[in-house]
């Protein structure tokens, strides 16, 4: 796999994140729940970044960067603070392991930028009701 | 550890690594299998390397039972023993962890082997995770 293929998969979960985050910012109030609000706004900037990271890195290689889908498949019932949470805390823990994959399929500076993101998203995802995990983005290791 | 074992275990990583890509509903495909470590074993000294840092900083996180925790489970991912920790303080423990985090992300950009710079990555995050999540009394 070539680092532009490694960076287009990475692109395409990215579209997914930035996609569900801004759902779940929609279904967040913010009198509310100030906190949770809080902390879904946050993980759609930081996604966003990346994917706008991911974009500009594609275009200066020469490649077309993948697009978004017109729509993802959102879990319903976002009514409570708790469903809330959980399908953001279940979409961190999806991109951690696209980061992780991402690392092993990739070198130097491009391997780094998915190391810092594994550890910011495995971060990020303790504000949604997380815990601490023994192998975040890889928990195949968990049960070795 | 015999270097012929840590050989085997990286074969398994490498075969065990693939996974889920997708975030919630994107609906990727799995992706391609991961490259195996090229013959020998260019990342036996990293390894190494890795272990003791590892082992060292686990050393110190006795008063913290879940970084002791999570010290073993990383060591015994390489096939290595923890070690019996005692209590650093507070300070020296946080600074411990933050430099062994730093050193496995630095670990991971110098592996070789795709798979075990993964599992040095995750190693770091959840290192991150843990610091993230202790009490600010705790360290």
């Amino acid at each position: 796999m070539s680092d532009v293929d490694a960076l287009q998969t990475t692109l395409a979960a990215e579209h997914a994140a930035v996609y569900v985050f801004g759902v779940l910012g929609g279904r967040t109030s913010r009198s509310a729940m100030p906190v949770l609000y809080a902390a879904v706004s946050a993980a759609y900037a930081a996604h966003r970044g990346r994917r706008d990271q991911l974009t500009g890195w594609l275009v200066d290689a020469g490649a077309e960067p993948v697009a978004a889908e017109p729509a993802y498949v959102v879990p319903a019932d976002l009514e409570r603070a708790e469903r809330i949470a959980r399908v953001a805390r279940e979409t961190e823990r999806a991109c951690a392991t696209t980061y992780a994959w991402l690392v092993a399929n990739a070198v130097d500076e491009t391997r780094r930028w998915a190391i810092r993101a594994l550890n910011e998203t495995a971060v990020r995802e303790l504000a949604f009701r997380g815990t601490p995990e023994m192998f975040p983005g890889a928990g195949e290791h968990a049960d070795r | 550890m015999p270097a012929a074992s840590r050989l085997s275990r990286r074969a398994a990583l490498a075969v065990g690594a693939g996974g889920l890509l997708g975030v919630s509903g994107c609906g990727q495909d799995a992706p391609a299998p991961l490259r195996p470590a090229a013959g020998g074993d260019p990342d036996e000294a990293l390894v190494d390397e890795v272990v003791a840092r590892i082992t060292a900083t686990a050393a110190k996180s006795g008063r913290v039972p879940q970084l002791t925790a999570m010290h073993a489970a990383h060591l015994a991912a390489l096939e290595a023993e923890a070690p019996v920790a005692a209590a650093a303080s507070r300070r020296q423990l946080r600074r411990a962890e933050r430099d062994l985090q730093e050193f496995l992300e630095d670990a991971a950009v110098r592996a070789e082997s795709g798979p075990l710079a993964r599992l040095l990555a995750s190693m770091s995050a959840s290192v991150s995770q843990h610091l993230a999540a202790l009490p600010s009394e705790a360290t």
